[in-house]
């Protein structure tokens, strides 16, 4: 951030997601030479107001648009050739695809103007330090993966990763899922080791001392969604959901519930508070919070942050890993040789664990302890014997993690998500260089129109955060965002007859929720939901005569690829239900700001 | 009719049969959503495979598809799992793509472009129908079975049942 000249925001809020992060920003933008700033989202954002270029594209476009930019940047010949010629593969297929998008096409598909998409095409183009940055906006809408990895290919094309002030941010929507991506908890093998390669599975089972079979690796990993599914199938009769409130946080609701609430599913929940979830549950495990146990964080930008317990946690809670072991113990996992599996019980055990798993991996912690890590600011990954004090760049001689012995997977075929195996990969022989992924754009599949003729898409407020578990305990941040309110733009209220504070109903083909009206800078024929608001503080696991959770309306549907649920693109409907009897409690300041004040 | 045009005519119906399952299994399936929306997305592609072939069928012999297949193989019996269809429609695919890769050696062989033309866009996209079930095969089939518990049925003829 500190070094960039211009910088590529794609569906991420910064300032409401990462206020840490966007006061640096906004230090560079309101200090002496500001970067340029590109932003795309449908919602008018405060970084919004502060870019040069602000591509208010319809949600579920952003594949169309980054091909239009890729598209240009090629056209115009503002691409690093001889560093794409020594450092990738796949540029031809890539230019092939995004031929086929002049910037007139996308502007159709996505409603902006061609003008507007050339105007920030030469930012990107002509820019000699790029920092792009990707979100939820991409991560949770139409062809996710796929996007995502046009913007990483905006920078590779351009040459502009590894040097100061030029890279790729691919942030994390939780402070800690950075850990889980690398540590396997996303039902990954730990530290980026590759499921279909054996010796990676073999070199996981001798960390482990267990027979390489005791690995899973029958099939890519179960998502959460899949999971899901198999237990309202039946096949699945035991689900235990840890420091999550899926009653709230998944799509389509009103299924979640159900699944939830069968009776041949038993369900454990282990959370710090007795969330919408947990009120469903057969059996609930108290947990304790951040400050009542020891553990590491680590940024999405790497950087391993020790956190010390401050106080004991309350009555019986434990700590997610004390309850871990404990079954771990009970059940009695033994490794090959008799003995028991987790040989460890301390939180600085667990880590000097983890830091041997991850040895010779991606993501090497092997040259980090809880010593290293106290006193300072932190350290990035990877911190080897050989670099002890961390690394602060990756990528700085253009080579990547793409050797077939050595990566993380094989990849996929961006569009079905079908996995490619050894043979295709190799075929590839990436050895070392980036691969360029290309796909066409698909339209969303429930695109607005008809009965349900607006486009809604959901996320956060600065105020809150998740589901509220925490944030609605705290005062001052939800007496700022009290209850759920619903964004729209002036242009749809008056078609509507809606004005500011009215209570308004929102119905999707799945369900119905009712809020009072904010009207926002947000792009007209679309509507925005916060997704923080459930029923806990209503005493209530569901709806109970107000219906107020966003993912009543969300659609069950997941990226093929990344196996995230779409939570940005669904079709409604909107009816005003009541006049304004007081302000809408949506946050004055922020992407919720009202039109007046904008 | 040539020998190359009941091969492009066997292509065409192959494809239309294709098309009919997938959109059979899709609707079968409401319920997992990567299954209905790809095989919806995957019967309008084997359509379309199907309609870039009918410039080069004969004409007024033996018109539209050919008498719908019952089925070689052993069809599933009463209901038929997730699994069961795309094993099937594995089947079916694998099936396509052989057939139009030998109209493809053809189309080389008499150095017929349009054809050529034809028949490899195709391919591609048959390849990649393909390679999807093989994945979606290997995720299904872990939970299928080895559950103790048995999912679901639907009690609905399996995919050649419906043709």
């Amino acid at each position: 951030v500190e070094n960039c000249d211009t910088l590529f925001l794609v569906g991420h809020n910064v300032a409401e997601t990462e206020t840490v992060l966007w006061m640096r920003i906004l230090d560079r933008l309101e200090g002496p030479h500001p970067p340029k700033l590109v932003v795309v989202d449908p919602r008018s954002t405060v970084p919004a107001t502060h870019a040069d270029v602000h591509l208010a594209l319809r949600n579920g476009t952003n594949l169309a648009l980054l091909n239009a930019l890729l598209h240009e940047l090629i056209e115009n010949d503002w691409i690093d050739r001889p560093w794409i010629d020594e450092h990738t593969v796949g540029f031809d297929e890539l230019k092939s695809v995004v031929t086929d998008y002049p910037p007139e096409r996308a502007a159709e598909i996505c409603g902006v103007t061609a003008e507007d998409i050339r105007a920030a095409a030469r930012l990107l183009g002509e820019s000699e330090a790029l920092l792009s940055t990707v979100l939820q906006g991409v991560y949770q809408s139409n062809q996710a993966t796929a996007s995502a990895c046009q913007v990483n290919n905006i920078n590779l094309v351009r040459g502009m990763i590894g040097s100061p002030g030029a890279g790729v941010l691919q942030m994390n929507g939780q402070p800690t899922a950075q850990n889980t991506r690398e540590t396997g908890a996303d039902g990954d093998l730990p530290a980026f080791r590759n499921w279909q390669n054996k010796a990676h599975v073999e070199d996981l089972a001798r960390v482990w001392n267990v027979d390489p079979l005791k690995i899973p690796h029958h099939s890519p990993p179960t998502p959460a969604m899949q999971i899901f599914r198999y237990a309202e199938e039946g096949s699945i009769r035991l689900l235990w959901i840890a420091g999550t409130n899926p009653a709230v946080s998944l799509r389509q609701l009103g299924r979640i519930r159900s699944i939830l609430a069968r009776d041949d599913l038993f369900v454990v929940v282990q959370d710090c508070f007795l969330t919408e979830t947990a009120a469903l549950a057969d059996v609930v495990l108290p947990a304790a919070i951040w400050g009542e146990k020891t553990g590491t964080f680590t940024n999405a930008d790497r950087t391993v942050h020790l956190s010390m317990k401050a106080v004991e946690p309350p009555g019986e809670a434990r700590s997610d890993m004390e309850i871990f072991l404990d079954y771990a113990r009970r059940m009695g996992f033994e490794d090959k040789d008799g003995e028991p599996l987790i040989k460890w019980s301390t939180p600085e055990e667990a880590f000097d664990a983890w830091n041997a798993c991850s040895k010779g991996r991606p993501c090497d912690y092997s040259g980090l302890s809880y010593d290293k890590l106290r006193g300072g600011s932190g350290i990035p990954w990877p911190c080897t014997e050989d670099v002890p004090d961390g690394t602060e760049r990756l990528y700085v001689d253009g080579r990547f993690p793409t050797d077939p012995d050595y990566c993380e997977d094989y990849g996929h075929d961006l569009r079905t998500g079908a996995t490619n195996d050894e043979k295709e990969y190799r075929a590839l022989n990436p050895a070392g260089r980036a691969i360029l992924k290309a796909a066409h754009f698909q339209p969303p599949h429930e695109a607005p129109g008809g009965e349900y003729p607006l486009s809604y898409t959901t996320g956060r407020t600065v105020y809150q955060f998740h589901t509220r578990t925490k944030t609605a305990r705290a005062p001052e941040l939800n007496a700022a965002a009290p209850d759920a309110w619903i964004e729209l733009s002036p242009l749809d209220a008056s078609r509507l007859g809606i004005e500011e504070g009215d209570w308004v109903a929102i119905e999707s083909r799945r369900g119905r929720i009712e809020a009072r009206a904010r009207l926002t800078g947000i792009r007209e024929g679309v509507v925005f939901a916060p997704f923080h608001y459930g029923y806990w503080d209503m005493d209530a696991s569901g709806p109970n005569g107000h219906s107020r959770a966003a993912n009543e309306l969300t659609v069950t549907e997941w990226d093929p690829v990344s196996k995230q649920p779409v939570y940005k693109v669904a079709a409604v409907k909107m009816e005003k239900i009541a006049a304004a009897d007081e302000p809408s409690p949506a946050p004055t300041a922020t992407a919720s700001a009202p039109t007046e004040s904008q | 009719m040539t020998k190359l045009a009941e091969a492009i005519r066997r292509v065409h119906d192959l494809e239309l049969e294709l098309a009919a399952a997938f959109a059979a299994v899709a609707d079968r399936h409401p319920d997992e959503p990567d299954v209905f929306h790809l095989g919806h997305t995957f019967a309008k592609e084997a359509t379309r495979h199907a309609s870039r072939l009918h410039p080069f069928c004969e004409t007024g012999k033996g018109a539209g598809a050919r008498a719908a297949s019952n089925g070689s193989g052993p069809g599933p019996s009463a209901g038929s799992s997730l699994l069961d269809d795309l094993c099937d429609l594995f089947v079916l695919t694998q099936r396509c793509w052989i057939e139009e890769t030998a109209v493809r050696q053809a189309a080389l062989a008499k150095r017929d472009r349009e054809l050529l033309d034809a028949v490899e866009a195709s391919l591609a996209e048959t390849a990649a129908q393909a390679k999807w079930e093989r994945t979606r095969i290997k995720t299904t089939a872990p939970q299928a079975l080895t559950s103790s518990l048995r999912p679901v049925e639907t009690p609905r003829p399996g995919v050649r049942g419906q043709l």
